[in-house]
């Protein structure tokens, strides 16, 4: 608090004083600090120059001295005392007019902090995308802050590696990251300058700040800041804070905004496979003298493993399959897809075609990718010769498949061979089956008899077996219907743990 | 540095860019309306010009009238405050010859650049 400031500031009050000193009868009002005049009224006369004042009191704020007012012309007791009282009336108006100084810096300063979120959230509001989020940031905070150059690193898992300088890299990459790192540990600003340990700046910085930018308690990202020329003080960094604080709700609602996108053009890919592979799948059964047919797939996610196929062109026997690929999901999908290829090339083609060709020759195609991901499709392929009203059957470790003979005891048409795609040999051999009028065949996929409820039991072939018993005289819409209510009710609302895929075949 | 008069009748908003304006070493002058500012620069030359538009007397608009009628001020840089942000506020300053307009509130830093480019072109003080 210099006099000379005060003076240059209070001038009207100082000269209102003297006006009323010059009125009561003095003839000069002199300003005096260290022995030297600072001002007088009325101005240019010489006699507080040229001879001692009559009056003098010094002007005191709080502790300080700051000088000496001199009156010359008046003297005597009441003038002193007058004197006196003008000088405690003009230190108090001083005091109070630094503490207004003051509160007008903060005021300054908030006003200020807040116009620049202003600005920031403004102009950052409408980037939804990340490198273009982190430049706005860098860019507008630079311009804020006033500073040479500043960067943005952002190290979010779910987008990997994003910096970006501006308006050009004062510190390479490894240094930013280095000092990202730092900042992430510490979880609070970095602030480094002349007076920081030697090499701790990179070439060129004279001072720096580095800021952490937490998102859901973690640090995500760091705002650098580089070259201040009036140094980090305490306003700017407060204004760093704020801006952080901004950041991070920006990066948020931009990486929730990412998250959506990629759910989004995730479940369209999902619905986009579901609809492909539900056209992989017949949209009806054939037309096959002497069998009434019903075929039905429900996988438990939007795609699954499980399939089923009819192949049946004219001049050639007409072939089913029913299919199970370990897993569920797109991988699953995708090699359910391979296998259904394969087995309806072979069966379309092939001369003198089996089951037993079939699953040998589709084996070898597939066994290579199949056994590269480790893995395998239980599968079951049936012939059916309307003439001698016989089924050839292979049951690549396929299982529930279920044959009812007309008012008889229905049961399990066991395995005879291995998986599809599990090993390298062809082991697999027709079996056949006399069909006759009123005869039932049922085969499904595991999600039928592996089917939890909320105590984690499993409802087991048996069931199944005395369903297709007892409803083996039902139409076969009917009968798989059935399987489906049954295998419904027993989960209880406990959610589909897998692919739910049958074929019914009636004998006419 | 430059000699500056600040014409707000709302005292707080003069403390505020008087405060901001002496920190960059500036000589600040201050008005409440338009009358009492061409009382001051009859007293004392000023460098620039920073008024208020909606004020008691004398306001904003008719001060920079004033001064472009005035040989003696008719190229003196003059910067508009408002707080309405009104575009009509604006072709008038525009139409009157203000050399920048701005609208409240106003950070220091847009203030001090929009003095710093009106006072760029002209040599106050040895400084600028």
């Amino acid at each position: 608090m210099l006099i000379h400031n005060i003076l240059k500031q209070q001038l009207v009050h100082f000269a209102t004083l003297a006006e009323s000193w010059l009125a009561a009868g003095a003839t000069a009002v002199g300003v005096w600090s260290n022995g030297s005049l600072l001002a007088q009224w009325p101005p240019n006369v010489l006699e507080p120059l040229s001879r001692q004042a009559d009056l003098a009191a010094v002007l005191q704020v709080g502790d300080v001295e700051l000088g000496e007012l001199r009156i010359v012309g008046l003297n005597g007791a009441a003038a002193q005392q007058r004197l006196q009282a003008d000088l405690h009336l003009l230190s108090n108006l001083i005091r109070l007019e630094d503490d207004l100084e003051d509160m007008t810096a903060e005021l300054v300063e908030s006003q200020d902090q807040l116009l620049a979120l202003y600005d920031l959230a403004r102009s950052t509001r409408n980037h939804l995308d990340v490198p273009q989020t982190l430049r706005s940031l860098a860019r507008i905070t630079a311009r804020l802050v006033n500073v040479q150059a500043s960067f943005m690193l952002l190290d979010a898992p779910s987008i990997g590696r994003e910096m970006v300088s501006h308006p050009v890299a004062l510190a390479g990459n490894e240094v930013i990251l280095e000092l990202f790192h730092r900042v992430r540990e510490s979880r609070s600003e970095l602030v480094l300058d002349t007076r920081s340990p030697p090499d701790e700046l990179p070439n060129g910085v004279y001072n720096l700040c580095v800021s952490p930018i937490l998102v859901g308690g973690t640090v995500i990202a760091a705002l650098g800041l580089l070259n201040r020329p009036d140094g980090f003080t305490s306003p700017a960094l407060q204004l760093v804070r704020a801006i952080t604080g901004q950041a991070s709700a920006q990066l948020e609602n931009v990486l929730l905004h990412q998250e959506t996108l990629e759910q989004t053009k995730l479940q369209t890919e999902m619905e986009l496979a579901t609809q492909a592979q539900l056209h992989l799948l017949p949209q009806s059964p054939p037309d096959v003298e002497g069998l009434e047919i019903y075929a039905e797939s429900r996988p438990a996610l939007h795609v699954g493993g499980d399939f089923y196929d009819f192949i049946y062109r004219p001049g050639r026997p007409f072939i089913f399959s029913v299919g199970d690929v370990a897993g569920k999901g797109m991988s699953a999908a995708l090699l359910m897809a391979m296998s259904r290829t394969a087995i309806r090339s072979k069966a379309n083609f092939m001369p003198r075609v089996t089951p037993e060709t079939i699953m040998n020759r589709s084996n070898d195609d597939l066994f290579g990718d199949f056994s590269q991901v480790g893995k395998f499709a239980t599968v079951f392929v049936g012939q059916y010769n309307p003439t001698e009203h016989t089924l050839l059957y292979t049951n690549a470790g396929h299982s529930p498949v279920i044959y009812c003979p007309r008012g008889g005891v229905a049961r399990l048409l066991e395995a005879n061979g291995s998986a599809m795609g599990m090993m390298n040999i062809n082991s697999y051999h027709n079996q056949m089956l006399l069909l006759n009028s009123g005869d039932v065949l049922v085969v499904g996929t595991d999600g039928f008899s592996e089917a939890r409820n909320v105590h984690r039991e499993i409802f087991g072939f048996e069931r199944l077996i005395k369903l297709t018993e007892h409803n083996a005289a039902r139409a076969a819409y009917e009968i798989a219907q059935i399987w489906f209510d049954a295998v419904d009710t027993f989960e209880a609302g406990y959610p589909q743990d897998d692919d739910q895929t049958l074929i019914v075949i009636k004998v006419q | 540095m430059a000699t500056i008069l600040v014409v707000d009748d709302h005292h707080v908003h003069q403390r505020m860019y008087s405060y901001t304006l002496r920190k960059h070493g500036h000589t600040v002058l201050l008005a409440d309306h338009g009358r009492m500012a061409l009382d001051h620069m009859q007293d004392q030359p000023v460098d620039l010009v920073i008024t208020d538009i909606t004020m008691p007397e004398m306001n904003g608009l008719e001060l920079l009238k004033h001064l472009r009628n005035d040989d003696r001020y008719s190229s003196l840089p003059v910067i508009l405050l408002t707080a309405s942000g009104q575009e009509q506020d604006q072709f008038a300053a525009r139409d009157n010859g203000a050399n920048a307009f701005l609208i409240k509130p106003i950070s220091s830093r847009e203030l001090i650049e929009t003095v710093l480019t009106l006072l760029g072109g002209r040599i106050i003080g040895g400084q600028l």
